[in-house]
């Protein structure tokens, strides 16, 4: 669609640009991973429209021709709805491309107005050794500031999770409420290396809501991030809030298998809400698939096997009924036959 | 039908226009910085594709 002629008219009323992941780390690489991380991008391909004043996204365009022009003459709507140049601020004229190495004190480029700058200083400060406690005060300062650059601020927290992870984990719960993915995979990282009940409320909304009440652009991914730490520090409630997800038993779903590890762990943990976990458990088998279906069959015996062994960490001493070898006939008497067991 | 449709024009874009290199037309700029301070001058707004090495 993009090489598409007809979308010339529009090559001079907006500014186009093309950002491409190489996964190589280098500058190229780079460049591109800040402005993924800057829309909270961890998918292709994607589009967006944005406006430059405060990198509201005003939109995302539908993927075919007419739709798309559609969507452009809205969002140029838009930009007349407010005066040109309006709200153009010094920081605004400050942003540019990183120059030549920099090799001022830490201090000052920490300090620089230009956001690029700063994020870059913090990019070799996550792989320093031996940094002033001074530096890093300063690092520990940018998370306290609202108004952050959300790029720079990532990295600044990239820095504290590795050298203040306690700063970190004292202001977890206002961190999740930040509306980017990839920040928010930062903290949950943490918080699943060091798990806190004091959390399991916003961890539940958050995995209820997400691309919802909670804005995502990736809202299967962040519950995947998010299931572990429900494992790890959740509550009862937990268990209802990931329940609907182990029961689509979707075994296209990557997320599934993260879930039913949770509740196992969950299960393991909170004794009294075992039946409660094994309840979910026994409804989470995936669907009878036709034995003509060899990929269908071998995944859902795998995600069949996932609830079995959510189950054994969850009952202890439990001894499996044997899994069958096909998964069409032999779905219905072995979900029996694993009721029957567990009674 | 309907899915049929977006699934293939998925594809024919991502076939197009995956890579290193953006697709053919647009005047397509390759940094935030320089796509910002362009949009800021001109009062509009920026349209990102977003993509990776296949």
């Amino acid at each position: 669609m993009l090489p598409n002629p007809d979308l010339q008219p529009w090559y001079d009323r907006v500014v186009w640009l093309f950002v491409s992941r190489n996964f190589k780390s280098d500058d190229k690489d780079i460049e591109a991973l800040r402005t993924h991380e800057r829309f909270g991008i961890s998918s292709w391909p994607q589009m967006i429209v944005f406006d430059p004043i405060d990198d509201r996204v005003i939109l995302d365009p539908p993927r075919d021709l007419a739709g798309f022009v559609r969507a452009f003459e809205r969002s140029v709507a838009h930009t007349k709805e407010r005066a040109p140049r309006a709200g153009v601020t010094p920081v605004h004229r400050a942003l540019r491309d990183p120059g030549d190495r920099d090799t001022r004190p830490w201090l000052k480029r920490l300090a620089d107005q230009n956001p690029i700058a700063r994020a870059v200083a913090l990019e070799e400060l996550i792989g320093a050794e031996d940094l002033p406690a001074a530096t890093l005060d300063q690092v520990q300062a940018i998370l306290a500031r609202a108004d952050e650059d959300v790029v720079v601020y990532l990295r600044a927290l990239r820095v504290c999770v590795k050298r203040r992870p306690v700063a970190v984990l004292a202001r977890a719960c206002e961190l999740l409420a930040i509306d980017n993915d990839p920040l928010r995979y930062e903290v949950l990282e943490l918080v699943r290396a060091h798990p806190d009940p004091a959390l399991a409320p916003v961890l539940n909304r958050l995995f209820v809501e997400a691309g919802q009440g909670v804005a995502s652009r990736n809202p299967n991914v962040l519950r995947m991030r998010i299931a572990p730490c429900l494992g790890a520090a959740g509550n009862a409630a937990s268990i209802d809030a990931m329940a609907p997800l182990a029961r689509e038993a979707n075994w296209r779903n990557g997320t599934t298998g993260v879930v039913l590890q949770a509740l196992a762990e969950l299960g393991a943990r909170l004794r009294a809400s075992r039946p409660r976990v094994e309840a979910v458990l026994l409804e989470s088998f995936p669907p009878a698939v036709a034995v003509t279906d060899p990929q269908a069959t071998r995944a859902s015996l795998a995600l069949a096997q996932k609830v079995v062994d959510a189950l054994r960490a969850v009952r202890e001493g439990w001894q499996a009924p044997a899994l069958p070898s096909e998964w069409e006939k032999a779905r219905a008497p072995f979900v029996a036959s694993v009721r029957l067991s567990v009674r | 039908m309907h899915a049929h449709a977006f699934a293939v024009t998925l594809l024919a874009s991502a076939a197009l226009c995956a890579g290193d290199e953006p697709p053919p037309g647009p005047p397509w700029l390759r940094t935030y910085a320089a796509a910002k301070q362009l949009a800021l001058q001109k009062g509009q707004l920026v349209f990102v594709y977003f993509t990776k090495t296949y």
